[in-house]
């Protein structure tokens, strides 16, 4: 019996740490595979793998869902206590995320960039001993504005860590562009404009749901700490201030899209940090 | 049962001779109630297009005799001239070879620009015309509804059709993976000679509605956009116009630069970060190459859309052996569940994908 005697089962079967391992070393696998289809596409020249693809990053963001339940079921909160957690959680926001915006934006290589981003996620979740064996429910009740505050601000980071995709897929097709290498990838990557697009929109979702995260951390309980302020107000301020640079002077797609890639450094940080605590 | 293809093509004759003996659409119906009112031949599709004219017929027979009933009748039919028709020069495919010379022309392989895919549409057009009339029956169905499965999976599953082979196409395909639709780009042409009018068609076929066109003879340039419902400009005002357009194609017979950098640079700060196509196809150069090292400008010339091109044909030419183990395997896989062929019987396939014998 995996969850507390208090809570209630949720879940339609009894989820155990085994089939929480093997739901991610799963997920690793269709993530590990979509990669490899990845190299394949992109040195075939072909498109073929566009469905398989995406049924592989649809069974890693299912095996994810998965261990997250039974993981929360451990924590008796939101899973995002421990870097492999926070790590697997943001994994599985990036692919909810790309969902949304790969087919809207047309941009079938999204889900194959990705991949490896997703599998690198959920390598070191599982090498850092993801799945608890034991619950470790917390002492005093949970507090909801806490649970908002980090799972929407790991929600947004997933944001941020498809427009860092998008943006390298930007620099990547503007470069073939203007070097005139017209090669395999060039044919397959989406037009810059709509690679330039889905940035300026993953920018200003990730931006909403960090505000909205850090307006719930006002509510939280128990002071969180000066540096997690200092932490989360700095990848805020980051993004913000690109935003308005690109409102007021209408930023040129290359320039957009090199700050943004600068600024995830900023994300990247907290979350180490955060794992370190 | 049997089945022959006979016919003519580019690689063949010259276009003196193919157009002695091409079908005009209204012709077909005749020509295919003639070819199946004749005792040896049951089914018939004709395929007449400026690069060939192939007759296919099925029997319920063995097909030598009834392939020199369709060569002869195609003599017969060709109009006086040199040389004679009786020497006229024909191929005679007939079984495998037949299927396979079908399901090559359908891919595109036996197209003057190779891997090109209008010939697809002009041979279901053919199909459909003798279906409509009555002219095939069982075998000829199979066949031409598996050629055209055929020429989607060779064109599918190889590179003949990725990149285009000529400028215009290279320029569109440049376009489209900057601004994905054209539909909603406005283009600029500087200079309204021949070159900017293929061009500028070429945008057109892609969905470009909005062309704006100015040349130091107004007449030319009314000529050039009115047909194509696009608008003139002043020559010496074109660069006022370089804020809002996305595409500038520049073909003008000026001596030195027409576009500058500090045109361009100006343009791109109230452009709002929109990219800008620049298309250079003049000789001498009309575009300083200097704006190519501008952010968020991607500048073409002539050299650089041959060389694009060119490439493009090279692959094009090394995805041959690769279709043609395709179209073989399928060839011989239709033969084995259509027909028994006694006097063609399907080659085997030796690891290169090349016929052994």
């Amino acid at each position: 019996m995996t969850h507390h005697a208090n809570l209630p089962n949720l879940y339609p079967m009894e989820l155990t740490a085994e089939i929480a391992s093997g739901s991610l070393f799963g997920a690793l696998l269709c993530f590990l595979t979509a990669s490899a289809l990845a190299v394949i596409e992109v040195l075939r020249g072909t498109r073929h793998a566009r469905i398989p693809t995406m049924l592989l990053m649809a069974g890693g963001f299912v095996l994810e869902t998965l261990y997250l339940q039974y993981q929360g079921g451990m924590r008796g909160r939101c899973p995002i206590t421990t870097l492999p957690e926070i790590l697997i959680f943001l994994g599985w926001s990036t692919v909810l995320i790309y969902f949304v915006v790969g087919p809207t934006y047309r941009l079938s290589l999204l889900g194959v960039f990705t991949a490896p981003l997703m599998a690198t996620f959920v390598a070191i979740g599982l090498l850092s001993g993801a799945v608890s064996q034991t619950p470790s429910l917390p002492s005093s009740p949970v507090d909801p504005w806490l649970e908002t505050h980090a799972s929407l601000s790991l929600i947004s980071y997933g944001a941020f860590a498809l427009a860092f995709v998008a943006a390298t897929m930007f620099l990547i097709q503007d470069r073939l562009l203007k070097s005139k290498s017209l090669n395999q990838l060039f044919y397959n990557l989406p037009p810059v404009c709509y690679l330039a697009n889905a940035v300026r929109r993953l920018v200003v979702v990730g931006f909403l749901l960090l505000t909205i995260g850090i307006a719930a951390a006002f509510f939280i309980r128990e002071f969180p700490g000066w540096w997690k302020i200092v932490l989360a107000s700095s990848v805020w301020i980051a993004y913000g201030s690109l935003l308005i640079a690109d409102l007021r002077r209408r930023l040129s797609p290359g320039s957009f899209c090199k700050t943004s890639l600068w600024i995830f450094a900023l994300p990247v940080i907290t979350l180490g940090l955060l794992g370190r605590r | 049962m049997s089945l022959v293809c006979v016919g003519i093509n580019h690689q063949l004759a010259p276009v003196e001779l193919r157009e002695r003996l091409a079908v005009p659409e209204s012709a077909v119906p005749d020509v295919l109630g003639r070819i199946t009112g004749s005792a040896r031949v049951e089914e018939c599709v004709v395929i007449s297009t400026c690069n060939r004219v192939e007759i296919y017929a099925a029997s319920p027979r063995s097909g030598k005799n009834s392939s020199e009933e369709v060569a002869d009748f195609l003599r017969q039919s060709v109009s006086t001239g040199s040389p004679p028709s009786a020497e006229i020069p024909l191929y005679k495919h007939e079984g495998f070879e037949a299927a396979r010379h079908l399901f090559r022309v359908a891919s595109g392989l036996d197209s003057m620009v190779l891997g090109e895919t209008e010939i697809f549409g002009q041979v279901k057009k053919a199909y459909a015309l003798a279906q409509q009339q009555g002219a095939t029956q069982g075998a000829l169905n199979r066949l031409f509804q598996n050629a055209f499965r055929v020429g989607k999976r060779v064109r599918s599953d190889t590179d003949i059709q990725r990149g285009s082979t000529s400028v215009g196409s290279v320029a569109v395909d440049l376009a489209e993976k900057i601004f994905g639709q054209l539909d909603s780009c406005r283009v600029l042409i500087l200079g309204a000679g021949e070159i900017s009018r293929t061009m500028t068609q070429s945008l057109s076929s892609r969905g470009v509605k909005s062309i704006t066109v100015a040349n130091r003879s107004i007449e030319k340039a009314i000529a050039l956009a009115e047909p194509m419902g696009g608008k003139t400009l002043s020559f010496h005002e074109w660069s006022t116009s370089l804020p809002t357009v996305d595409i500038v194609l520049s073909s003008t017979a000026a001596e030195g630069y027409v576009v500058s950098p500090e045109h361009i640079g100006s343009a791109m700060h109230e452009r709002r970060g929109n990219p800008l196509f620049l298309i250079d196809i003049a000789v001498p150069r009309d575009i300083n190459p200097a704006i190519g090292k501008i952010d968020n400008v991607y500048l073409y010339d002539i050299d650089a859309l041959h060389d694009i091109a060119s490439n493009a044909r090279r692959r094009r030419e090394k995805q041959i052996a690769l279709c043609e183990e395709v179209i073989t395997e399928e060839a011989r896989e239709f033969l084995a569940k259509t027909f028994q062929d006694p006097f063609s019987p399907p080659p085997a396939v030796n690891d290169s994908g090349n016929k052994s014998s």
